[in-house]
């Protein structure tokens, strides 16, 4: 800070004069199963040390760009409620194929289970393999809200809030559900799910309704509109369809109290934003026909993908309360998820951390993050206080590995950090006993003291991460690669893992 | 009321606005501030690093943008020139780097942490800034202190120095070197008797290091205050210095403070570092970390 960085030209300004040199290129993957269709990116993060001067090094991900875009595939099923496994792996494998790389180069990224297709009966433990055939460290990820995430980032809505200074709201419009995800300086702030998608019901090529989705019915129930699987669609009726559930989606994005039928689509227990954004970005398949004005005006026309995805795009881009908010272009529509999932799902620790050697990559760790703004003082509050996060986590499900995430602490001085090593151990105590590794993330940039300290108080080997610069909440999951740039940072993907 | 008295309680007051302001530069948020009617009342510390631009059209991009830098952002403007208490902040700012350079050590924080002094051929403060080569020298009755108090032929030899900022000294040893010497300890790496150096330079070390015949040569030591902080330090490391040593042969790391990398955090990383050299036997450009 200051001048004082610029006098030490002399001196070997440690580790910064190789910063050029270090720069690295690793191959990242995306794969998104969808309620509709199945899609995968590869793409290149760049890491390098952004830090000035003599400063301590910070690696960062400095450019993220998408360099293979497979084709959009019909996701396949086999019968009503299973994904047809090996369908997708010969997929996955001919789109590796013409992308020219290998698994074995892939060595980051995340497959997300999204929509319908996360309901399927074997969802977990398709999206599990999918990901261990991927690549090196590439993580499986489900959940509404980190679809609505990755959506967002995808599509351009997290960068352009952090850019333009406003709050700018991502609709991803997909098959299956609408995932809303408000953004503000580059984070996200809000996520709300409603199951509103261009699938709700099915056409098939003779112009007959072949399926009607649950969301549907409770729409048809509600607005008293008739409709028969089996029976010829007539456009009017799928219009006013259309209409209403737009209007839903209309509804949770102004801000205004659901009424029953919006209350009965939301997907969680999210009733309403509390902000209402200044600006709005389609995405996903429906978001790709909002952008491209495609037309839904004969049956024919609405029928083009044997859904009704056109005429909700319709009555979504003609809504009188959606017209108001600004509409920015997206720099990705049907793609969105998978290029947030491929590019923007892989984050990078601090530099200054605590690994013990053989512990990684560690994948599917649930993360554990008491209540609170900031840790409390002492190691008996600390103690009493991660204790009963730490109970409750146990009475929730079995015993597994987990890791602790800590809110900022009030001031980072060697006594603070010794009392927080301290209190850690003493409410681990008996996982400890058990030979549970201990793993912590940390806000505040001292993992490395925190490291040394916790590895004074438990002496067995490969047994201690600490990590900082890490956004979890409680109830995410985490993922830990093996370390990148000269061992000096790790990749984290913060996800959750909401099979529905 | 002697005139001593009325000093003393100027200072005294001088002390408390200062230790406030570096009170909420640390933890205060940026927040608006309205100017309209209750101006006079407004506390001009808080107002002073915060926004000033009456109105303006996005107030939350304002912050947001004010946010990602210490730069004195959005101070507004009376007329053509700045506001009274933008220049009297700025000035407030430049006092503090001035008496930054200037305040000695404290004695008793120097008795808190169990260290000695030692002065270098600098005989007191103008001297010291305008002969930076009698900063790199020790007396021969100091080099008989350290060959009498302190540990020989350790692996790593710790210096705390003042260099161009007591502050730096007073806000960060007190973190940097427990944490550094326990990390140390765990290693397994003799660590040798610390001491303080009063008037010094970087290039001091290499003297002390030959005479106490160290491995590793640390020196903890102030970075010439900016108008953003005065508060941050370096660390300057070198593996057994002689008299021909040069500057490539040392290496630094910077900007040691709570707004940079907090100083715990720096000790435990100087910890690993001072071990890379050890390992390597070398140091500088020499060594590729």
């Amino acid at each position: 800070m200051g001048e004082a960085g610029r006098s030490t030209q002399a001196v070997q300004v440690i580790e910064s004069s190789q910063s050029s040199r270090s720069t690295q290129v690793i191959l990242s993957v995306g794969i998104d199963l969808g309620t509709t269709t199945t899609k995968m990116v590869v793409s290149e993060l760049t890491l390098r040390n952004t830090a000035l001067g003599a400063a301590i090094p910070r690696i960062e991900i400095t450019g993220k760009k998408v360099v293979y875009r497979s084709g959009i595939h019909f996701t396949p099923l086999t019968g009503e409620d299973r994904i047809d496994a090996t369908a997708v792996f010969r997929i996955i494998e001919e789109e590796y194929r013409r992308a020219g790389v290998s698994g074995r180069e892939i060595k980051t990224g995340a497959v997300i289970i999204t929509g319908e297709a996360a309901k399927k009966a074997n969802a977990e433990e398709v999206v599990h393999l999918l990901a261990d055939r991927a690549g090196d460290f590439v993580v499986a990820t489900a959940g509404p809200d980190l679809e609505g995430i990755l959506a967002g980032k995808g599509s351009g809505a997290a960068e352009r809030s952090r850019k333009a200074g406003r709050l700018v709201a991502n609709l991803d419009i997909g098959g299956g559900t609408t995932n809303i995800a408000v953004f503000w300086k580059g984070n996200v702030l809000e996520t709300c799910t409603l199951e509103v998608g261009g699938r709700a019901v099915e056409i098939e090529a003779g112009g007959k309704i072949r399926r009607i989705s649950r969301a549907a019915r409770v729409v048809a129930a509600e607005t008293g509109i008739g409709l028969r699987e089996g029976r010829p669609a007539a456009l009017e009726v799928l219009r006013r369809l259309a209409d209403r559930m737009a209007a839903c989606v209309a509804a949770v994005l102004d801000g205004k109290e659901p009424d029953r039928l919006t209350r009965q689509l939301l997907v969680g227990e999210r009733r309403k934003l509390s902000v209402r954004p200044e600006e709005i970005l389609y995405s996903g398949g429906v978001g790709e026909l909002i952008m491209v004005g495609a037309p839904a005006a004969t049956l024919a026309e609405v029928a083009a993908y044997n859904d009704i995805g056109p005429l909700l795009a319709v009555s979504l881009r003609q809504n009188s309360v959606l017209v108001r908010f600004l509409t920015v272009q997206p720099v990705e529509t049907i793609r969105a998820t998978v290029v947030g999932a491929g590019a923007q799902a892989t984050e990078v620790s601090g530099t200054t951390i605590f690994v013990e050697d053989g512990m990684l990559p560690l994948k599917n760790i649930p993360v554990v993050k008491p209540a609170g703004e900031l840790v409390p003082d002492t190691e008996a509050e600390i103690a009493a206080w991660l204790g009963q996060a730490l109970h409750f986590f146990d009475s929730g499900q079995e015993k597994a590995t987990l890791a602790v995430a800590l809110p900022p602490l009030r001031e980072c001085g060697f006594g603070n950090v010794a009392a927080l090593a301290r209190g850690i151990v003493a409410a681990l105590g008996p996982r400890l006993d058990g030979g549970e590794p201990v793993i912590v993330l940390l806000s505040d940039d001292v993992a490395k003291a925190l490291g040394q300290m916790l590895k004074l108080e438990i002496s067995r080997p490969k047994n201690i991460i600490c990590l900082d610069q890490v956004k979890v909440e409680n109830g995410d999951y985490v993922d830990i690669g093996r370390p990148l740039s000269d061992g000096r940072v790790v990749p984290v993907i913060a996800k959750t893992l909401a099979f529905a | 009321m002697g005139q001593t008295g009325v000093i003393n309680q100027v200072e005294q007051i001088v002390e408390t606005v200062l230790a406030e302001l570096a009170r909420r530069r640390g933890t205060a948020k940026i927040q608006p501030v309205f100017l309209d009617g209750e101006g006079d009342q407004a506390d001009p510390l808080v107002e002073a690093s915060q926004v000033a631009v009456p109105n303006p059209a996005r107030l939350d991009a304002l912050i947001a943008m004010k946010e990602t830098t210490p730069a004195r952002l959005g101070v507004w403007r009376a007329g053509p020139r700045y506001r009274t208490i933008t220049l009297l902040k700025f000035r407030a700012d430049h006092a503090t780097a001035v008496d930054a350079v200037f305040r000695p050590v404290s004695e008793k924080f120097l008795a808190d942490l169990g260290l000695f002094t030692v002065q270098t051929e600098v005989k007191n403060k103008d001297e010291y800034l305008t002969r930076p080569d009698l900063g790199r020298r020790l007396p021969p009755e100091a080099m008989e202190t350290i060959k009498a108090r302190c540990k020989p032929n350790p692996q790593v030899q710790i210096i705390v120095v003042d260099g161009l900022s007591s502050t730096a000294v007073e806000a960060n040893v007190r973190d940097v070197l427990p944490a550094m010497t326990q990390g140390l300890t765990a290693m397994g790496v003799t660590v040798g008797t610390p001491f303080f150096i009063r008037y010094g330079r970087v290039g001091v070390q290499d003297q002390v290091g030959m005479a106490l015949s160290a491995e590793v040569m640390v020196s903890l030591i102030g970075e010439r205050p900016g108008l953003a902080t005065a508060e941050s330090m370096s660390a300057y490391l070198i593996y057994r210095p002689t008299k021909d040593t040069i500057e490539s042969d040392r290496m630094v790391v910077s900007n040691i403070h709570r707004g940079g990398t907090p100083p715990v955090e720096a000790g435990a990383h100087l910890a690993t570092i001072v071990k890379k050299i050890l390992d390597a036997k070398t140091s500088g450009v020499k060594l590729r970390l």
